[in-house]
């Protein structure tokens, strides 16, 4: 008997594959059913390479309405991610999704925003970075930081010098270990905070996403310059399985991350045992 | 809810008629061993081991299949061709199901059935029938049900069996339950009273193990001092994360999901596999992050989950009390015993801070 099936992916065709990074690299994807993949910046998609398996990636694209293109930057690091690095243009995955919630952005409207990206977690953010330029005068001033390892990690280049030659967007950048040639900041993501602008706090919303080691750090300084707990988004990274509140593995206490996250508020999350 | 009665030998006619009927296959405890009985296809009255032994694992396997497929998809060389679900449903009767697994069954109706629910369960539950076996005293010492509230069951069963002697009290549960019993006219009304009777001294026989109420059990574990309580540690440094209770629990759903090809290459599918919160690996992500990489974190949190999380979610404490995890323990861990020791230190902790 066949079924309808909430396991069953559509296909998308990938269109262009770029190296960023020895591990990293970007894919522009097209969902074959023409339709968009209306997703909300911050959500993330089951991305199938039928053989091999399934893995959650973040959408790195900023929604889109019309257009059933839509882009993923993938690190090198599990089978499935492993596997996709031996396709080409032309070959074709199976996406499920959108899932969970991404960032409250009609709430974000009207404020300042600050974001904070560690290493991948430039991925999910890029979504919502790119959707504020998109309606650029529904927000105020933005500040990017951005932390890598080395310089050679850093993703999104061309749009980095983009975003940085803007005058209503102010980026900086900074990597754990330096190396010749490099004139910008070094050291933890944290060393950035005295660089930036004054910040009016509860006029500024946060969007932060980065591996977990750096949330603890973030929240100091944030609570220094005494930004609200509420006007704080942290991304969470678990291991979502089935993308539908039922594997159990990427439950935090009582809470599904597929279902309720990736994108929390700090406030509503700062109770949680085992969140960060 | 009707009452009937029949004796023992009309009972196994019946059941062997059932058998023949063929309609639907029968699956009913069986022994395996010599000290181990479990739920398995019947083929005659005979097989069938309704005698107080508890089975090794909940029917939660004819519900909820370790390996069941997805989905399936067909290869052309790289490309890939079709992407179906297709579910093969065999219609069944599980026969000797205690009111701890009945209980269990309802605890996952309720999980599968709620937001994003989970076709393949729902169909499944569809096309099977449940005949409850009833307790009139515990099988072990593990039994827990008089803590849990699980012995007494209203619904979840289309017949319900309880054994009196040479004769059986057959409660009717649904129209479908109903309908098996058509033209059994050897199988007659019999009186609540007599039922009564028999529960009269039953309450005595099932001891109530869990110090706390099933009801305060998630008010008392939402204290931090009993989440950060050392006792914890106690327990992870006893614990082997071999997952034995949670593949033995009637209310543990979590999974994995695995993709597996054909020899060919061109045909394959996805399966999803029964996987356990103790496991070490449950929690970690890609690259190696765990966030539950400590033993006593996965312990403290299946012990949550069946006495706090899952009621949040679910209204429902997920420990049915069938006693299976701490059976299975190899090192006598039962989740009674640890709600039993928070609640003692928790209260001489409190007693201390009153000094």
């Amino acid at each position: 008997m066949e079924i309808q099936s909430a396991y069953i992916p559509e296909i998308a065709e990938i269109l262009e594959i770029r190296q960023f990074t020895e591990k990293e690299r970007f894919y522009r994807l097209k969902l074959l059913s023409g339709k968009p993949l209306n997703n909300q910046p911050g959500q993330f998609v089951e991305v199938t390479v039928f053989g091999v398996g399934e893995a959650p990636i973040s959408v790195s694209s900023p929604p889109s309405s019309t257009e059933p293109v839509f882009e993923l930057c993938v690190r090198e690091v599990g089978s499935v991610t492993t596997a996709l690095t031996y396709l080409a243009p032309g070959d074709k995955v199976g996406i499920r999704g959108p899932f969970g919630k991404g960032f409250p952005v009609e709430e974000f409207k009207g404020y300042d925003i600050l974001f904070i990206a560690g290493g991948l977690g430039i991925v999910p953010l890029r979504s919502l970075i790119k959707y504020t330029l998109e309606y650029r005068h529904c927000f105020g001033f933005l500040d990017i930081l951005y932390g890598t390892r080395t310089p050679g990690d850093i993703l999104f280049r061309d749009e980095l010098i983009s975003w940085r030659n803007r005058q209503d967007l102010n980026l900086l950048l900074t990597v754990d270990i330096g190396y010749r040639g490099w004139i910008g900041n070094v050291g933890v993501i944290t060393t950035l905070f005295p660089l930036l602008r004054k910040l009016e706090p509860v006029q500024t919303k946060v969007a932060v996403c980065g591996p977990p080691v750096m949330y603890k750090f973030i929240i100091r300084e944030l609570r220094d310059i005494g930004i609200p707990d509420e006007n704080i988004y942290f991304s969470l990274e678990r291991k979502m399985k089935c993308g539908l509140g039922k594997c159990g593995h990427c439950q935090i206490n009582n809470v599904y991350v597929c279902q309720e996250g990736p994108v929390f508020n700090y406030a509503l999350i700062k109770q949680l045992e085992e969140a960060i | 809810m009707k009452l009937k009665i029949a004796s023992k030998k009309t009972l196994a006619n019946f059941i062997n008629l059932l058998i023949k009927k063929e309609d639907r296959r029968l699956i009913g405890p069986k022994r395996k061993d010599k000290e181990n009985v479990v739920f398995a296809p019947i083929s005659s009255w005979d097989e069938l081991c309704l005698a107080n032994t508890v089975t090794l694992l909940p029917p939660k396997q004819f519900l909820f299949p370790n390996g069941e497929e997805l989905i399936r998809f067909e290869m052309e060389g790289k490309e890939v061709k079709r992407v179906y679900s297709s579910l093969e449903l065999e219609p069944q009767i599980i026969i000797g199901v205690r009111p701890c697994d009945i209980h269990g069954i309802l605890h996952l109706d309720k999980i599968m059935n709620a937001e994003n629910a989970d076709c393949y369960y729902i169909k499944r539950r569809e096309a099977t029938l449940i005949i409850g076996l009833d307790c009139l005293e515990p099988l072990d010492d593990y039994c827990n049900c008089a803590s849990f509230n699980t012995l007494e069951v209203t619904e979840g069963f289309d017949l319900f069996l309880t054994e009196a002697k040479d004769r059986y009290y057959i409660r009717i549960g649904s129209p479908q339950g109903e309908a098996l019993l058509a033209n059994c006219d050897e199988i007659i009304e019999a009186k609540e009273e007599e039922l009564k009777e028999l529960y009269k001294k039953r309450s005595l026989l099932f001891p109530r193990h869990l110090k706390l109420s099933v009801e305060e059990l998630p008010a008392f574990l939402a204290s931090d001092k009993v989440y950060n309580h050392p006792y914890w540690e106690e327990l992870g440094r006893q614990c082997l994360s071999c997952g034995s209770c949670n593949i033995v629990c009637p209310t543990c759903y979590c999974f994995d999901v695995r993709e597996e090809m054909s020899l060919a290459l061109n045909t394959g599918s996805k399966c999803r596999y029964w996987d356990g919160c103790h496991l070490g690996s449950f929690a970690q992500v890609a690259g190696g992050f765990n966030f539950r990489g400590k033993t006593f974190e996965r312990v403290r949190h299946r012990m949550y989950r069946k006495g706090k999380y899952q009621v949040e979610k679910y209204n429902q404490v997920a420990c049915v009390g069938c006693g299976r995890c701490a059976r299975a323990c190899l090192v006598n861990i039962s989740p009674v015993t640890t709600y039993n020791n928070l609640a003692q230190s928790a209260y001489i902790a409190q007693k201390g801070d009153e000094r």
